[in-house]
C-alpha cells in the first residue's frame, strides 16, 4: 500500500502540493488525475524521491518510500532516455542502477523488449527508432527490474488506439501479477475503462477519491428518459425535484433530488407519451471530474 | 559508491566506443609523434660537443678527454685553448661547449641540474672522472694515492647562472600544452555531457534511481579515467617516439616531467569538471553550452599565457607566481615551473594542496546547484536564482 500523507510543496508563490493525502492499495491500476498544474507531476516526482517536499510523508508498506525506492518503477512524462544508446545496453544499465544483477538485468531487458513487440530492434541505437517504438524502450526501462510500484505519468499519451490496448494490457497483468501501477491521465474515458480507483487533485488538493464504481453512484440519482414525440422534454422540466441536466436528441438525463422516486418520473413520463427508453443512469468519470475540479 | 561506480562505468563504455574519442587519440598520438620525429630526423642524431682544454697538464689529459666522447655516444671536437678568460668567453659565445681547466675545474655555460640524464650532463660527469683519474695520476703512481685523490670531486661550475635547458622547455611546453587542450575539451564533455541527460530528459529516469550527487559524481569520474587513459596513451606515445627516434626532447628535463603532467591534470580536471557540470545543469540547450562556458575558459586561457610565457627564460614575475599558487590558473602555471625547475617542493605542495581544498569545496557547491536546477526546464538558469535559499526546480 501507498500512503500520500499531508504532501506540502511550494515553489516560491505558488503552492504545487497543498496537505495531499490519499492512499493506493496494492494490486490495483489506479488512476492519479486533475486538469493542468493540478501537481500531479510534483507527488508523482515525490513518490520517486526526486522532487522534495516541505511536509508529508510518503509511505510504502507502512515504512518510508525511501528505503524501497529501488523497486518503484517510474515513466516521466517528458520521455527520456539516451538517445545514442544501443536500445538494450540501455535498458540493462537501468536495471542494473537499480540493483540487477549484469546477467538478470540484460535478461529482464530482452524479455521486456520481446514482451512489448521491439526485441527485433534491441542492437539499435534508440535514436534509430520510430517515436512508437521509443515509447515502448521507455516503458520497458520503467518496467524492467520488476518493480513493485509503477509511477506512470501520462504512460498513454502518444500512443496509437492499438498501442493503448497492450498497454493497459500489460497494466493489468501486472496488477495482477501484485505490482501497484499508479499513472496519470488526461484520457478519462481510458482511465474509467481500465483503473479500480482514481484519486483526483486540483491546485494541490485532493477533490475527490474512491473506486470507479463509487464514484460513478454516488450523489443523487441519475436517470436517462426518453419519451416518444417530446423532443424538448418540457413534462420532465414541469417536475418538482428533477433536474433536466442534458438532452441528446429527445433522450434527457435526469438529476433527481434528495426525496424524489424515480418512480414517479416513471409516471409522469407516461403520462407525456410512450416511454421509449427508461434506466439509471452512471455518472461519467469525466463528469466526476469536471464537477470535482470546479468546486 | 556502487551506484557512482555504474554511472561511471557506463560513461568510460559509450566514450571509448564514440568515434569521437578515437579520432581526438589518433590525432593527439600523430601531433605527438611528428612533434618528436620530425625534428630528430633532421638533426644529426649523434650530437657534438666543442669542448676546450686550458692548461692541460700533459698530452695524455687532451688524449684522454678526445676518448671520452665514444663511450657516452657524442661527438667530441676537442681544442687546446690559451687561457681560462678566453675559455670562458667562447662558453658564453656559444663556441664551447664545455671546458676542462687543468685537472681543477669544468666550466659550462649553465650548471647542469641534478637529475638531469640528457647527452651533455652524461658528457660532464664523465669529463669529470677523467679529469679526476688524470689529477690522480699525475700526484702519484700509488695505488693508495691514486684512491684517495679519486675522492676529491672537480668542481663543475657554470659561467652564467643556471636556466631551464631547452630540452626541459620543450618538455614543459608540450606538457602545458596538453594540459590546456585536455582540461578544454573534456570539461567540455562533461559539459556537454550533463547537457545531453537534462535535455533528453534522460535525467528524470536516472534520478529515480541515482541520488543527483552521485549522478554528476559518477559523470566526473567516468570522463575523468577516459581523459587519463587518453593522456597515458599521449605520454607513453612522446617517450616510446623519442626513445625509438633518438630525439632530445626530454634531455635535460626531469625524469618526473610526464608524471607531474598527468598529476597536474587529475587536479586541474578535478577542478574544472564539477564547474563544468553546474554550468551544464543550468542549461536546457545545446546552443546555449557554449556562451554558458565561454567564463570558465577564461581562467584556464590566462593560466596558458602566463605558462607560456615563463619560456622565454628569466625568473618568473610575482604575478605569475602568484598565478602559480591561485587553483583556477595553478593548474597551468605550476607544471611549468615544474617543468623548469623555478620552483620549490614546498611551494608545489602548498600549491597541490590549495587546489585539493578547492575541489573538495567545489564538490559540494557544485553538485548543490546540479541537483538544485538538473529538473528545471525552459530558459537557462542565472547561478544567483539557484543559489537562493528556497530555490529548486523539481
Amino acid at each position: 500500500m501507498l500512503e500520500l500523507d499531508g504532501l506540502t510543496r511550494r515553489f516560491g508563490a505558488v503552492v504545487a502540493l497543498d496537505d495531499l493525502s490519499f492512499t493506493v492499495p496494492e494490486g490495483q491500476v489506479f488512476g492519479f488525475l486533475g486538469p493542468n498544474g493540478a501537481g500531479k507531476t510534483t507527488a508523482m516526482r515525490a513518490v520517486l524521491g526526486i522532487s522534495a517536499l516541505d511536509a508529508g510523508e510518503i509511505r510504502w508498506k507502512g515504512g518510508p518510500a525511501a528505503e524501497s525506492r529501488a523497486r518503484f518503477g517510474y515513466m516521466p512524462e517528458e520521455r527520456g532516455l539516451y538517445p545514442t544508446m544501443i536500445v538494450i545496453e540501455q535498458l540493462q544499465y537501468l536495471a542494473e542502477l537499480r540493483g540487477m544483477t549484469a546477467v538478470d538485468a540484460r535478461a529482464q531487458s530482452m524479455a521486456w523488449l520481446e514482451r512489448l513487440g521491439v526485441a527485433d530492434r534491441a542492437a539499435d541505437k534508440l535514436e534509430a527508432l520510430s517515436l512508437g517504438n521509443q515509447q515502448r524502450v521507455q516503458l520497458a526501462a520503467a518496467f524492467v527490474h520488476g518493480p513493485e510500484l509503477l509511477v506512470l505519468d501520462e504512460p498513454f499519451s502518444g500512443l496509437d488506439p492499438v498501442a493503448i490496448d497492450s498497454v493497459s494490457q500489460v497494466l493489468h497483468d501486472q496488477a495482477d501479477a501484485g505490482t501497484s501501477v499508479v499513472f496519470s491521465s488526461h484520457q478519462l474515458d481510458l482511465v474509467e475503462h481500465i483503473c479500480n480507483s482514481v484519486a483526483i487533485i486540483n491546485r494541490g488538493r485532493l477533490v475527490a477519491s474512491g473506486t470507479v464504481d463509487e464514484l460513478a453512484t454516488e450523489g443523487p440519482a441519475r436517470l436517462q428518459v426518453e419519451v416518444e414525440g417530446d423532443g424538448d422534454g418540457a413534462w420532465a422540466k414541469k417536475l418538482r425535484g428533477v433536474e433536466v441536466v442534458a438532452n441528446g436528441n429527445g433522450r434527457l438525463r435526469l438529476l433527481l433530488g434528495p426525496r424524489t422516486d424515480a418512480q414517479r418520473v416513471l409516471r409522469a413520463a407516461e403520462k407525456a407519451g410512450a416511454v421509449r427508453h427508461f434506466s439509471y443512469d452512471r455518472r461519467r468519470l469525466s463528469e466526476v471530474f469536471r464537477e470535482a475540479v470546479s468546486r | 559508491m556502487n551506484l557512482m561506480w555504474l554511472v561511471a562505468r557506463r560513461e568510460i563504455r559509450e566514450r571509448l566506443r564514440a568515434r569521437s574519442f578515437r579520432v581526438a587519440t589518433f590525432i593527439s598520438v600523430a601531433a605527438v609523434v611528428a612533434a618528436i620525429a620530425i625534428p630528430a630526423s633532421r638533426g644529426n642524431s649523434t650530437a657534438t660537443y666543442d669542448v676546450g682544454v686550458v692548461n692541460a697538464v700533459s698530452p695524455a689529459e687532451v688524449d684522454a678527454v678526445k676518448a671520452v666522447g665514444p663511450g657516452v655516444g657524442v661527438n667530441l671536437r676537442v681544442r687546446e685553448v690559451a687561457d681560462a678568460e678566453q675559455a670562458r668567453a667562447q662558453l658564453r659565445d656559444g663556441r664551447l661547449d664545455l671546458v676542462v681547466v687543468g685537472t681543477d675545474e669544468i666550466l659550462t655555460k649553465r650548471a647542469p641540474d641534478q637529475g638531469d640524464t640528457g647527452s651533455r650532463a652524461r658528457l660532464t660527469a664523465a669529463l669529470n672522472t677523467t679529469v679526476r683519474l688524470q689529477r690522480a695520476l699525475g700526484r702519484s703512481p700509488q695505488a693508495a694515492v691514486v684512491l684517495d685523490a679519486l675522492r676529491e670531486p672537480v668542481a663543475v661550475r657554470g659561467v652564467e647562472p643556471s636556466d631551464a635547458s631547452t630540452g626541459q622547455r620543450v618538455t614543459a611546453f608540450f606538457g602545458v600544452l596538453m594540459l590546456f587542450v585536455f582540461l578544454q575539451q573534456y570539461g567540455t564533455w562533461v559539459l556537454m555531457g550533463v547537457i545531453e541527460e537534462k535535455a533528453s530528459r534522460v535525467v528524470e529516469v536516472l534520478l529515480a534511481a541515482v541520488p543527483p550527487r552521485l549522478l554528476v559524481a559518477g559523470k566526473v569520474v567516468g570522463i575523468g579515467a577516459v581523459a587519463l587513459v587518453q593522456g597515458m596513451i599521449v605520454g607513453a606515445t612522446a617517450l616510446i617516439a623519442a626513445q625509438a627516434t633518438g630525439a632530445h626532447v626530454f634531455e635535460g628535463s626531469s625524469r618526473f616531467a610526464i608524471a607531474w603532467t598527468l598529476v597536474w591534470f587529475v587536479l586541474g580536471y578535478g577542478l574544472y569538471s564539477w564547474v563544468y557540470a553546474a554550468i551544464g545543469s543550468l542549461v536546457s540547450r545545446q546552443a546555449d553550452a557554449q556562451n554558458a562556458a565561454f567564463p570558465v575558459s577564461i581562467p584556464v586561457l590566462v593560466g596558458y599565457i602566463a605558462a607560456t610565457s615563463l619560456l622565454s627564460g628569466g625568473d618568473p614575475s610575482p604575478f605569475v607566481r602568484v598565478l602559480a599558487f591561485l587553483p583556477p590558473t595553478a593548474p597551468m602555471v605550476m607544471p611549468m615551473l615544474i617543468g623548469l625547475g623555478k620552483v620549490a617542493v614546498w611551494e608545489i605542495l602548498v600549491s597541490m594542496g590549495l587546489v585539493a581544498v578547492t575541489i573538495a569545496l567545489l564538490t559540494r557547491v557544485a553538485g548543490d546547484i546540479y541537483a538544485r536546477a538538473i529538473l528545471h526546464s525552459g530558459q537557462r538558469l542565472r547561478l544567483r536564482q539557484v543559489l537562493r535559499r528556497n530555490f529548486s526546480a523539481a
